[in-house]
């Protein structure tokens, strides 16, 4: 049982590409189908009837160059043109050498988690965010927005800045109170409160 | 035509038929016809389809010179009914030229006009007229030398193969279907092996996660590095291979190498970038603070200036941080490029060093920054730089910046983060923070004052030494390693400790695994896989199997914390999982993924296994045949005992079976030990007589023995009486008795000045709600709660008062101390437990609470005396008296022998007596209430019990007839019988084999490499030059120049002799098999590879058992009576199960086999049923560490067993070894010459012990060149 053996593979082929059946890999894995570039090893679409449980009835395309899928030129508006979902396990999109860009008309990035720790947009980035609205940018939460930096935040309302609250406090390095009518925040407090940002 | 006209009376066919075998001439003389460009109207046809010019055997001369190709026929091709005739109902032919091809005239015998009706494939033998010159019908590649040849078609014959090379006038070789043979060069064979199963296709790749998931990417890193050590380690091996030849990419290797060199500087950079923004936050932070500081210490005119030098000294900072990553792609590419030679393997070790030097050298910067600031500052408030507090190691403010992550709402991190898109997961390391830390804390030392200014000006700030990013990476060991068995990782989902040898089959398949620890805190999706480091093995799928395992500190393995866990429908015993109870159980569906016998008889649940037997110690033994059944019935019989005690105490008797030594294997149903006592039996304390029974081994001893009830055994000897029916025990009572004795103390007096004092420190341990000093002679505690003083600490007497912060006493001479209390310990914790000091030479404590019994409110007080220091105070000698409490202990007895009595009261089980539980596994169908058959016995001293079966004769008949004999054949050391643990941690008591894989080497081979690839082949020569470089690996035959100082590594078995190199150095002797230090400069031709055996390393046997089968897929439409089938079955026989709906739901194996060295194939034949999956699985017995003559054995490699003693030079140590003032030293023993110590830090090349390296062992045993 070790080196798999298959005697009823079937291969069609010319130099130039070639469509096999039943093929066993270099890695011992019988693909149901294989279909490839033959004058180029990473170029191939894989039906892979054998190999761990990702691998085992998997289907692997691989294109040292461009993947292209254009579709959806006849759907109407709200029929997906492309469809990709990944019924139990992760969606990665990775691009390590290069963007990730997506464009549309809207888009919506939506997050449906089942309990605390899911439900979360996770957005990183080692140099800026950026977000430019032609017209608004709205930020809501049910609890608690907070925007914070160690170095400078800059509030800039060019023609009006409005800054509304039940309750405003402004604390600055000099520790000077200046709370609004009916605030029973302590400097203190606040103080800690910036230390631990 | 003219003969066609006269005498051809008949349609073609009926004339006869004149078939013909020929070859497809060269493609220039036909290839024209198929057109080859594309064509858009009939017009741009420039032939006339395929046909082909063919030279028939036997009707054309094979001499080209005498009939060319051109003057040969057109041949037209004939098609399948499934290809159509043409145009877009066609399919086209695919003949080349070279081809045999057969075919008929369809002009008869006038034979002008050959049709080809099919190709003959090529194999070896059409090579009969390979050597004879001047002639056609010699086999070769259809392609033409303008053409590229596929990749895909690229192979190799082994040595023992025939070569059909290029013969045609323009062929490249020869094909054999999809084989086209190339050469015949053995080093070729591996190399020529492409498909996407190989080379960088299974390179692994790390994805990126959220900082908040990975607080330093040293994993990515590491792969990153790691993939680009290999790659261009591919690209440079090109020059030897021909797969990587034939692609594209070689146009220029240098090309190649620079563009991986910069793609892996680019992801390196993109991590190490986080560093540096985490000490920019740091930094921000730090200057805020004091900032913040400067701006409330201003005058009102001046915070205008505050906030403008404030926002000057930030801008400046980020400027600077800017430069500072701009350069860091640059410096990331000058470090990879001088590593990329010098480095086989990337260990986590080396990449943690790495970083550090990054964060050292950059904290250097920042901790001159900060001095230069100061002055800035002062020059605008005129505060004094001091105040600004902003002296300090950067890297210490930035211990913290790891610590994020103790948010509970955190968002859910991915498990897997290292992947491949054809093996699938790997375990990404995840490195120490802490050693990074820690080793840029040592680095950053040296500061240099740095004014904003230059800061703001000077370029050089910015360039880091370059030397210094490479400061203790030789700690690491980064050379390759001896390629050999694979080893198990099980990652995923948690857990830690479990660990297992791969047993590897004669075909290099792995064919089970031996588990040797169960570890715990293991998750559902824990996963398991077969790592070879250097490769090889591929194909293998591994799947764990859950077990609870028990969790206190005693019975746990590891001491680890798992999880609590219900099993699939709430049985513990969870397999392969679902962890939780399914929330529709399928009806009439099996409660279990896989069966549960014998692999888990009576579905219970292991202990960790003791070494080397792993969860399969349960096997029966063998009868004659080597077969053993199944069968765990009736080895015991029930015996009736009455405990009577005359006292609750927690003293016991103990019965232990006594056959059951070290190494040996019990089998059988009875009880192995337990106690009886009165304290705890039925569950409440008693006075008087309860019965109980015991199902007990026949004929075999148990070793009776009593014990106090503080766990001694009993003083007084155990007593038997009632005619050997009873025994007693005689409690001894331990008495405690304290004497007093006072004695006198002289302490020494001290010259000096009248008036002086001395500070005395005290250490207050386990203090909880904080002090505060009441006054110059008292200080009160405060527990948890803190509303008062639970704990007083006071000077009674003498000249003396506690300092203002309460933590010494100021004062001279003779001071009497006292600590009080009224304390609970069960309200708000303590105040205080100790309070301890030094003074005149002594230690003194005062003692709250030290862990023993605690009195809630009490005092402790102690006298002693205060020397000061001369010329302040002085002293004359003084006498102390101290009262020394001495303690012993004094043992009694009454002597009566009725504190605890064991009578046999009956043999055999009355239905009565088991509670009418006909299920109770203790039952047998013996009715005795005869007690002749046990009695007590005294022997050596020893109280001995044994039950004989009361159904045969004489008083010492044996084993009863269905006690299964002493285990034969089955080595080990003992394993304890299942234990179950409801609720306990989840441990992977067992990995199944579900796809055995192929290529995996049982022992080392003597080919190096490291993290997932082969470096060096078995036959390559390799070296390593004096600066450090690794040369890629030289195959045999290839002449080859060192220098002095040069590392050689020759093939095990191969000797050389150098010549000169340049007209220096030479005749210099190089032993193969190890590393050999050039002495002088040299050149030698690469040695052939020789025939040795290699030393297989540490190894034990074993012989593999078909325990289980498992069922993968049901099937459908079987019925009972199927046979099932195992190939080869080497005597195994098993039985399947099939539910109502015609499933396979169990194959139960009745009788085992022995000897297997393949994972057989099982399969059920039947008539009705369809597409059941089973999987042997195959358990192990050891045969002892001496590999027998016997063709059952299996060798398996140690991998787990090896622990290195300590790291020398970074490097795991096996050798002897032994301690010297505390530190493990080089050597067995020590000596006045000069030896290494032995460090105790892992370079954490891997975080379990199951990746320890035997290698690292046979390279210390067997290297001849070094001392």
């Amino acid at each position: 049982m070790a080196d798999k053996i298959n005697y009823d593979s079937y291969k069609l082929g010319t130099k130039d590409g070639e469509l096999r059946f039943g093929s066993i890999t270099a890695g011992n894995e019988i693909d149901s189908v294989l279909i490839r570039n033959t004058m180029n090893y990473r170029h191939y679409i894989e039906m892979c009837r054998t190999g761990e449980d990702f691998r085992k009835d998997g289907t692997i395309l691989r294109s040292p160059g461009s993947c292209v899928i254009r579709s959806g030129d006849n759907v109407g508006k709200g029929i997906p043109g492309v469809y990709i979902e990944s019924v139990s396990g992760d969606l990665i999109l990775r691009a390590p050498s290069g963007k990730v860009r997506i464009e549309g008309v809207d888009i919506e990035l939506t997050a449906n988690g089942y309990n605390g720790k899911t439900g979360n947009v996770n957005i990183s980035a080692n140099e800026k965010i950026i977000l430019d609205a032609g017209q608004m940018i709205d930020i809501k939460a049910k609890v608690n927005v907070k925007i914070f930096s160690d170095k400078t935040v800059d509030v800039i309302g060019k023609s009006v800045l409005n800054i509304y609250g039940a309750f405003v406090q402004s604390v600055d390095a000099a520790a000077v109170s200046k709370t609004s009518k009916g605030s029973k925040g302590t400097v203190t407090k606040h103080e800690l409160k910036m230390r631990k940002l | 035509m003219i003969e066609q006209g006269l005498f051809k009376r008949h349609y073609v066919g009926k004339d006869g038929f004149h078939w013909w075998i020929g070859q497809i001439a060269e493609g220039r003389t036909w290839v024209e016809n198929r057109g080859g460009t594309a064509i858009f109207t009939n017009e741009e046809q420039e032939g006339y389809g395929e046909r082909f010019k063919v030279r028939i055997m036997g009707y054309h001369t094979a001499v080209p010179s005498e009939l060319t190709d051109e003057e040969l026929p057109w041949a037209s091709v004939v098609y399948p009914v499934t290809a159509g005739s043409g145009n877009v109902f066609s399919q086209t032919c695919n003949i080349k030229q070279g081809d045999f091809v057969y075919g008929f005239f369809l002009d008869g015998e006038d034979g002008q006009q050959p049709t080809i009706m099919g190709v003959i494939g090529y194999n070896e033998y059409q090579s009969v007229l390979k050597n004879v010159p001047d002639t056609k019908f010699v086999p070769y590649l259809g392609l033409d030398a303008s053409e590229q040849t596929p990749v895909a078609a690229l192979k190799t014959l082994g040595s023992g193969g025939t070569t059909l090379d290029q013969t045609g006038a323009k062929g490249q070789g020869a094909s054999v279907n999809d084989t086209v043979i190339v050469s015949n060069n053995p080093y070729l064979k591996d190399r020529c092996l492409v498909d996407a199963d190989t080379g960088v296709e299974i390179q692994y790749q790390a994805f990126a996660q959220p900082t908040s998931c990975e607080p330093l990417p040293l994993g990515r890193i590491q792969v990153q590095l790691r993939n680009a050590i290999q790659g261009i380690e591919d690209l440079r091996k090109s020059v030897y291979g021909i797969a990587e030849g034939a692609n594209e990419v070689l146009a220029n290797i240098e090309n190649e190498i620079n563009k991986k060199i910069e793609e892996a500087a680019r992801w390196i950079a993109s991590a190490m970038k986080w560093v540096y923004e985490q000490v920019e936050k740091q930094v921000y932070k730090r200057i805020e603070t004091a900032l913040r500081n400067v701006y409330n210490l201003a005058f009102p005119n001046e915070k205008g200036k505050v906030k403008q030098t404030s926002d000057t000294i930030l801008d400046t900072i980020a400027c600077f941080f800017r430069k500072l990553i701009d350069k860091l792609f640059d410096m990331i590419l000058g470090f990879i490029k001088s590593t990329i030679d010098k480095v086989i393997n990337v260990p986590v070790c080396f990449i943690e060093k790495f970083a550090g030097n990054v964060l050292g050298a950059l904290s250097g910067i920042i901790n001159g920054l900060f001095s230069g600031i100061g002055d800035l500052i002062s020059g605008v408030v005129g505060i004094v730089d001091a105040g600004l507090d902003l002296a300090g190691d950067i890297i210490g403010m930035i211990d913290d910046i790891f610590s994020f992550l103790n948010c509970d709402d955190r968002p859910e991190c991915s498990e897997i983060n290292e992947w491949n898109i054809r093996n699938g997961a790997s375990p990404l390391e995840k490195g120490d923070i802490t050693a990074v830390i820690d080793r840029a804390k040592g680095l950053a030392t040296q500061t240099k004052q740095v004014g904003l200014d230059a800061l703001n000006n000077a370029e050089d700030l910015v360039d880091f030494d370059p030397q210094s990013l490479f400061d203790g990476l030789e700690e690491c060991n980064t050379d390759p390693f001896k390629c050999g068995s694979p080893v198990l990782q099980l990652f995923g989902d948690g857990g830690a400790g479990a660990a297992g040898n791969l047993i590897i089959g004669a075909a290099g398949d792995i064919i089970g695994v031996d588990m040797v620890s169960f570890g715990a805190g293991y998750g559902q999706n824990t996963r398991a896989r077969a790592y070879d480091k250097c490769g090889n093995g591929r194909g293998a799928v591994l799947k764990p199997v859950f077990g609870s395992v028990p969790l206190d500190d005693d019975d746990s393995p590891s001491g680890l914390i798992g999880i609590d866990v219900g099993g699939a429908g709430g049985n513990p015993d969870i397999r392969f999982g679902p962890f939780a109870p399914n929330l529709y159980p399928f009806p009439g569906a099996p409660d279990r993924a896989i069966a549960t016998s014998p692999f888990n008889p009576g579905g219970l649940v292991y202990d960790s296994p003791a070494y080397g037997i792993g969860p399969s110690f349960t096997r029966p033994p063998f009868d004659d045949q080597g077969v053993s059944p199944v069968t765990f019935e009736d080895t015991c019989i029930d015996v009736e005992f009455e405990v009577r005690r005359s006292a609750v105490q927690d003293n016991r008797i103990q019965f232990r079976l006594i056959e059951l030594d070290e190494g040996e294997v019990y089998y059988g149903t009875g009880e192995v030990a337990f106690n009886f006592t009165g304290s705890d039996a039925s569950g409440d304390a008693f006075v008087g007589a309860i019965k109980e029974i015991r199902c007990m081994e026949v004929g075999k001893d148990y070793l009776v023995t009593g014990y106090e009830e503080w766990g001694e055994a009993v003083r007084n000897p155990l007593k038997i009486s009632n005619k050997q029916k009873t025994v007693s025990l005689d409690d001894t009572v331990r008495k405690s008795v304290v004497s007093e004795q006072t004695v006198e103390r002289v302490i020494p007096g001290t010259a000096g000045t009248p008036g002086g004092k001395a500070t005395i420190q005290l250490e207050y341990d386990g203090v909880t709600g904080g002090f505060e000093r009441d006054g110059d002679r008292e200080i009160g505690f405060k527990d948890n709660d803190g509303d008062d003083r639970n704990t007083k600490l006071k000077i009674l007497a003498g000249n003396a008062e506690f300092s203002q912060d309460g933590r010494s006493i100021i004062g001279s001479g003779e001071v009497r101390l006292e600590l009080s209390w009224n304390d609970n310990i069960n309200t708000a914790g303590l105040a205080l437990s100790k309070v301890k000091f030094d003074v005149g030479g002594r230690h003194y404590e005062l003692v709250q609470y030290d862990g023993g019994s605690y009195d809630q409110e009490s005092e402790d007080e102690v006298t002693f005396f205060i020397p000061t220091e001369g010329g302040t105070s002085a002293t004359d000698p003084r006498v102390v008296q101290e009262v020394v409490r001495t303690e012993t202990v004094e043992l009694f007895s009454d002597g009566d022998y009725l504190d605890l009595q064991i009578s046999i009261i009956g043999v055999g089980s009355p239905p009565s007596l088991l509670d009418g539980d006909d299920n109770d596994p203790r039952r047998i169908n013996r009715v005795s209430q005869n007690a002749t058959h046990a009695t007590f016995r005294k022997e050596n001293g020893r109280v001995l019990f044994r039950v004989n079966d009361p159904d045969a004769t004489g008083p010492d008949n044996g084993p009863s007839a269905t006690t299964a004999p002493a285990p034969a054949g089955v080595g080990g050391p003992y394993t304890p019988p299942p234990i179950v643990y409801d609720g306990g941690g989840v441990g992977i008591i067992d990995v199944i084999v579900i796809e055995s894989g192929t290529g995996f080497l049982p022992g080392p081979d003597g080919s190096t490499g490291g993290d997932g690839r082969t470096w060096a082949e078995v036959g390559d020569t390799v070296v390593k030059k004096p600066d450090g470089r690794w040369d890629i690996p030289i195959p045999p035959g290839n002449n080859y120049c060192v220098e002095a100082g040069s590392i050689v590594t020759l093939p095990l078995g191969t000797t050389v002799i150098t010549t000169t190199n340049d007209g220096r150095g030479g005749e210099e002797t190089i032993i193969g098999g190890s590393p050999y230090v050039m002495k002088r400069a040299g050149c030698f031709t690469t040695p052939e590879l020789v025939n040795v055996e290699l030393p297989p390393g540490d190894i034990y046997s074993i012989i593999m058992y078909l325990c289980e089968i498992i069922v993968i897929n049901p099937g459908f439409g079987y019925t009972p009576g199927d046979k099932v089938i195992i190939e080869p079955d080497r005597g195994a026989v098993a039985e399947a199960v099939i539910d109502r709906y015609g499933r396979v739901i169990e194959v139960k194996v009745i009788e085992t086999g022995e000897g297997f060295k393949e994972l057989p194939k099982i399969y059920i034949q039947s008539e009705t049923g369809y597409n059941a999956e089973l999987r042997a699985k195959l358990c192990v017995d050891r045969v002892g560490d001496k590999t027998p003559d016997d063709d059952r054995i299996i060798n398996v490699v140690d991998c787990v067993g090896l622990v290195a003693d300590g790291y020398l030079d970074g490097k795991p140590y096996y050798g002897p070894y032994h301690e010297h003032n505390g530190r493990k030293m080089v050597g067995a023993e020590h000596s006045n010459s000069s030896h290494a110590f032995l460090d105790a830090a892992n370079n954490r090349d891997f975080n379990t012990s199951q990746f320890i390296d035997e290698d690292q062992l046979n390279t210390f045993n067997s290297n001849p060149n070094v001392e």
